[in-house]
Formats: C-alpha cells, structure tokens, sequence
C-alpha cells in the first residue's frame, strides 16, 4: 500500500541518504562486521549530510527540526540499502533527545557542536550485570564530592560503548523510599580517570554494532558534568521510552521489508527440480503470507509514526507497535531464510544477517514480555 | 512405550472391520438425526466382541486384559464417532470399580458391565476435570448402612443411558465410592453440546438414596489412576478420530480436480497433509508412551507421579493435534467441508469437546511444567 506518512523533504532526505549508504557504506558492511564496529569517518560522512543533527538547533550546527520523522527515513533507508550504520541510532534516537531536553546552555555549547558533526559520539549506560528493563534496581553508584560525584560501578549491553566520547550513565545518587527516586545522569567523558572499557561483547547479531562493557571506578565526574537534576533520572529515562520503542520498532519493519525484498529477488532466480523456486505454490503463498503481515506492520507503523508527531502516542501503543513488529520481523525473517535453503545458512547472503540481526528486536528496549506487561497493565489487568 | 502384539492388532483390526461394516458414522448420524440418544444394538456387538468388559477381571466375565486393550478399541470408536458410552462404563466405571478390591456388590456391578450393561461416573468438577478438593456432591448416613447424596455434578457424560450411576461423593469420613441404583431418582438435565455425538448432562442430587462402595480405600490415589486410565482412552479416540480425518483429507485431495489438477498435487494442500500425519504419528506416540506406563504400574517401579505426566502430555498433545487434523480437514474440503452433510464437522465438533474433557492442553501443559518443578503454585 502506497505510504502518505512522508512530505517532499522526507523523499529527498531519504534519497540523498540512500544514494551514500549504496555508494559507501554497503559494500563494506562485511569488513566492519569483522572488526566489529563502523569507522569514525563514516559517521562523518553522514553527518555532512544531515543526519546526526536534525533536531538540532542550527545555532550548534543542526538541522532545527523537531519532527522524528527523519530518523525514521534513515533507519529506513539502512535497511533499505542492506548497509548498516553500528550504533549511530543511540547518537541520534537515544542519546541525543536526552541532551536536547535536559542540557544546561554551558553543556549544549559544550558538547551539541561535536555531536551533530560525529567528532563527539555518544552512548547511554543504562543496564548494568544485575538490571535490564527493571531501571529501580541500579546499582551504580555516585556519592557527593566537594566539586561532583564519584561514581562506581559496571555497566554491560552498551552499544557504541567502546568508541563513544561521552557516555550518559544512569547512577544511583541517594537511597529513597521510592524505589524509582535518587538516580541521576551523570556525563563520563573518555580519558577521565577510573574509566575503562571491558572487551567489546561478541553477539549472535548486529556484529558491526559495538556492544561493550564500561567500568567505573572511583571516576571524578565534575559537577558540570550532571545532566538534567540530580535524582530525576527515571522521569527522564522512561520519558523517552515510547520514541525508542518507535525507533526499534520503525526499524523492525524495515529490516522485515528488506528480507522480503531479497527473498523474492532470491526465489526469482533460483532454480529447484528444473523450474524457478518462484512457481512452486509454496514460494508463493509463504511469501504472499508475508508481504500481508509486513504490509499490517507498516500500517501499524506509520499509524504510530502520526500519533507520535502530534505528541500523542502512549507508552502502551509504542510498547504494542514493538510487540507487534520485532515479533512480525522474527517471523519473517525465519520464513525468507527458510526459502534460501542452504544458502541462507551462509553469511554471504544478506538474509543471513538479517535473521541474526532480528533476534535481539524482541530483547533491547524491553522483551516481548516486558511489552507485553505494559500493554496488560494498561487494559486495568 | 507399548509395542503392541500382533494378536493385539489382530483384535484392533476386528473391532475396525465389524464398525466399518455395520456403523460407519453415516448410520450414527442417520439415528442422531431422528432423535435416536446412544445405539443399543452397536453396544450389544460390542459386548459380543468382549469389548465393553476389557477391564473387569476375568472372573466376573470380563477379559482382565490393560487399559492397552480398552484404548485400541476407543481408538476405534473415535474413527468412527460411535455414540456409546464405552469411555464412561467400559473404562472409566470399570477401571474405578475393579480399583475397589473384591466385594459382593462391586463383584455384581463390573459382571453387568462385562455383559453388555451400562454406566457411568459423576466425578467431573465444574471446569470438566478430576480435582478431590471440588467434589461438589454430599453424602450423609441414611442409616441401614444407606445414604443420602445431594449436590450436583456439572457435567456427567452418557447419563441418559446408564443403569447405574457411580458417584464420587464427599462424606463425613472423606470422599467415598458411591453407587446410584435408580437413575430416575435423578435430576437429570442433558445439556446442549457442540459435539452431537457425545450426550453430557448435568445431575442433581436432591436428597437422593445410594449404597457406598467402599469406606476406607484411598480414593484420591484411585481416582487419579481412573483419570489417567481415561485419558488413556481418551486420546486413543483422539487418534483414531485424528486419523480418520487426515483419510478424509487424503482421499479427497486425491480426487477433487481444480484448474486441471487434483488439489492434492498443490503444496497448498499436500503439506498440510503432511503436517496432519506428522501430528497423527507424534499423537499416537504420546498415547502408546502413557499405555507404556499404565500396563507397567503396580510394582514395576512405575510411580504414579510418572503416569500422571505421561497422561498429562499426551492430552497435551493429542487435544491440539486432533483440532488441528479437525480444523485442516474443513479447510481442505472447501466449502463442501462447512457443509452440513459433509462428515467433517462431526469431528470438528468431538475435537473441541474433547479439548476440553479432562483438561485443556494449557491445563495440562500447566501440570507438566508443575511436575518439572518450574512452577510452584497449583494449577487452577
């Protein structure tokens, strides 16, 4: 079905991006899978283009924009070009909203500039070994010096951890009553003292995206460095939580849209028993099966695309839209490997990464089952 | 898990040959269809073949075979959907009964089952299923070593034909055995079914008088041999009904021609065919394994905690697999199969009572994940 979600501008954002990741970032996807982690000069690169800025204002150097629309149009085109781009939807989709909405003026001159050109890149330090979804159950800790906070404390699962120069780790400032009260955000940049980066985690998908380890230990974090108030950590944290969700989602569909797209090109070409894989009525009804639950995420997505636009889309919508999709993308991404045969099996095919890729969509930003939680709790049960 | 003898499917394929020749479901529904409840005369073949007394010892005219026996010829039925009440006299009342120990009036009861009499065993609770605390009937001495019962029993199937109804009842002393010998007595209101060919009532007890069976056995440890023993038999007629569809569903895809070609030549349809006999096959198994297990207990080192999963997986299994051969069987046919004079909705029908007789698979799979310890609380 056609989409009306995008404007003219969206397009042409879409095709300038589209035409680099095909030119200069496809063709390489292989290579930084092996070493693990997508170059400096590629973020660069996209940010000459726009992308990591855009709900910058121009005074830092960005694009001024307040839609999410364009983030979308990028993790889409990703997909689209069968490219990858590590951890740069944390810069942009996590990290940065964070800045943008709790930043002093002396922290927004100090590290926006650097953000929107990719020379300060940026990751969130959220889960730790002991807590995932469950935020109340930090164990990170920063007690008050005479000048900021001393921070302890290991966190795991971060993605971009092991190239970012600033990392917004989430730390447990004071005991309360409230379980969900005395965390705060407090700014890590690289080369303060006590900071360390553990080995870069080895994962089953998204292998050109850095996942690492991130230790604290007795790490002087200056007082200019706290981001947004002290102990207000977890209003802001879950604040975000439907715009990632979207994101995750957003990209969910796309990569289900790319594995079908190379699946039909694949069974197109393939022969079996003499005749294209294409003319058995099991090729085909398989993959029409598909292209009707990848067409109802896309509606479903663009739906919370709009409602997420005009300001409106809850927690319980963004938590069914990931549902929904990362469970659509798993689905379809074991069904388009399946008609690959033995060849899908082989990491020289693209649907091979797409199926690893997809398995962590129903993990990171809370499991199915957290979502899940969410939509119940939501329906007064 | 059961090998069968070939005496064994000797007997299996008798029982298949006389039903195939004398009541084919066509017949069944010929008689439903006139308002006909049960079929006295295909009850009476059966006694003739020995089938309704498998379970009484042979000493009272049965044969004194397993529960194997019972479950091969329950297969049998289940092909064809003959509405007789051979789960509920011929193996449930049977199996309770000859768990009682010897004893004149139980010696007399199973005799009658043996000779071709009928029966049945007020013991579900209001989900469909055997629990000890949710006996809802009352037994209280009537003196004379008689009883008085009251309550109701939600759900009794084949009450209308029973010469006797047995009842679980609680009693001053803990549940009892008890036996209904008029069942006129009772408050008997059939209930509306989905599954045509399986009568269910609800009975009441309003103050009834009955005879108790037994006064100290365990009879929490019986029943729940009697449940698996019945959900022996109970997935075994889930297979036959099962594969009974999926020939339905061969047969027709071998000769039904669409755009110039049989149906069954589409992948369309020969992989659900395939998924149909593959789902047969493991149901089958299932059943075989817990059959394995029953005929072995008693002093084998069988535990009844080990029948109890057996039973458990294969209705887990064989619940969902049954629906699953019912509901392809409709699809495959086309609109001819959401047909009323089509076969296939009777198995429909008898796939979603059966999913629920006894448990439903979430139930049981509940009790599985109970008995591997990785839930604590009790199932519902």
């Amino acid at each position: 079905m056609k989409r009306t979600i995008y404007q003219e501008e969206h397009v042409a954002f879409a095709e300038a991006v589209a035409a680099y990741l095909k030119a200069d970032v496809a063709p390489h996807v292989r290579d930084w899978e092996e070493v693990g982690l997508v170059p400096r000069e590629t973020y660069r690169a996209l940010a000459r283009l726009g992308a990591l800025g855009i709900q910058v204002p121009a005074e830092y150097g960005g694009g001024g924009e307040t839609s999410f629309l364009y983030n979308c149009v990028l993790t889409e085109q990703v997909a689209y070009a069968r490219a990858t781009v590590g951890s740069l939807r944390v810069h942009t989709d996590v990290v940065m909203p964070y800045v943008l909405a709790y930043a002093s003026d002396e922290q927004r001159r100090r590290w926006l500039p650097g953000m929107v050109t990719g020379d300060l890149m940026s990751a969130i330090a959220m889960t730790e070994p002991g807590a995932g979804s469950d935020l109340a159950g930090l164990a990170t800790n920063a007690t008050r010096t005479a000048d900021g906070w001393l921070l302890n404390g290991a966190k795991t699962f971060i993605t971009g951890g092991s190239q970012a120069d600033l990392v917004i780790v989430v730390a447990r400032t004071a005991r309360t009553e409230n379980r969900r009260g005395g965390l705060s955000l407090l700014v890590v940049e690289d080369g303060m003292p006590g900071f360390t980066r553990g080995r870069r985690l080895s994962k089953l998908g998204l292998l050109a995206q850095d996942t690492a380890e991130l230790f604290f230990d007795d790490v002087r974090v200056p007082a200019a460095n706290l981001l947004g108030e002290e102990g207000q950590a977890f209003g802001y944290l879950s604040g975000n939580l439907a715009q990632e969700r979207l994101s995750i989602a957003v990209n969910a569909q796309a990569q289900a849209v790319a594995a079908l797209d190379v699946t039909v090109d694949y069974v197109r070409q393939r022969n079996v028993f003499g005749q294209p894989l294409a003319s058995f009525q099991n090729t085909k009804f398989v993959l029409a099966g598909l292209r009707a639950q990848v067409g109802a995420g896309q509606a479903m997505v663009d739906q919370a695309m709009q409602r997420h636009e005009a300001g409106e889309l809850s927690p319980a919508d963004a938590a069914a839209v990931k549902l929904f999709c990362s469970e659509m993308q798993g689905q379809v991404v074991d069904a388009c490997l399946q008609l690959h045969g033995g060849y899908g099996y082989i990491r020289e095919f693209d649907i091979c990464r797409f199926y690893a890729d997809a398995r962590v969509s129903r993990i990171y930003g809370g499991t199915s089952e957290v979502m899940k939680s969410i939509i119940a709790k939501s329906m007064g049960l | 898990m059961l090998t069968p003898s070939p005496e064994l499917l000797d007997y299996q394929a008798e029982v298949r040959r006389l039903l195939a020749r004398s009541w084919p479901l066509a017949h069944s529904r010929e008689r439903l269809d006139h308002g006909q409840v049960g079929d006295p005369a295909a009850w009476s073949a059966l006694a003739g073949l020995g089938a309704t007394g498998l379970l009484v010892p042979a000493n009272l005219g049965g044969a004194g075979a397993g529960v194997t026996e019972a479950a091969l010829v329950s297969e049998e039925l289940g092909r064809v959907l003959l509405p007789v009440p051979y789960l509920s006299a011929a193996v449930t009342a049977a199996r309770l009964l000859a768990g009682l120990g010897p004893g004149p009036a139980r010696d007399g009861y199973l005799a009658r089952i043996a000779a071709g009499g009928t029966a049945t065993v007020a013991f579900l609770d209001d989900a469909g299923r055997w629990s000890p605390d949710r006996v809802a009937v009352r037994a209280e001495p009537a003196g004379a070593g008689r009883w008085r019962l009251s309550g109701t029993a939600p759900f009794v199937a084949d009450a209308g034909a029973a010469d006797f109804v047995l009842v679980i009842a609680r009693a001053p002393d803990g549940l009892g055995v008890f036996v209904v010998e008029d069942a006129t007595a009772l408050d008997a209101r059939p209930l509306a079914c989905l599954d045509l060919s399986q009568p269910v009532s609800r009975l009441g007890f309003d103050e009834v008088t009955a005879s108790r069976l037994t006064d100290a056995a365990d009879v929490t440890a019986l029943m729940a041999d009697v449940t698996a023993a019945t959900l022996a038999c109970l997935t075994a007629s889930a297979v036959g009904s099962a594969e009974r569809c999926l020939e339905l569903s061969t047969g027709y895809a071998k000769t039904r021609v669409q755009f110039g070609r049989t149906i069954g030549s589409y992948q369309a349809i020969k992989h659900r065919c395939a998924d149909m006999f593959t789902l047969v096959q493991s149901a089958r198994s299932a059943v075989y394994h817990l059959l394995g297990l029953l005929d072995a207990g008693g002093g084998q080192g069988v535990g009844a905690g080990e029948i109890a999963l057996a039973a458990s997986v294969a209705k887990a299994h064989c619940a969902e697999a049954f629906l699953r051969c019912a509901r392809d069987t409709v699809q495959i046919h086309g609109g001819i199969g959401f047909t009323w004079e089509h076969d296939a909705h009777w198995y429909l029908r008898r796939a979603m009572a059966h999913a629920h007789l006894l448990g439903d698979a979430a139930y049981h799979r509940q009790l599985i994940a109970r008995h591997l310890g990785v839930v604590r609380k009790e199932a519902p």
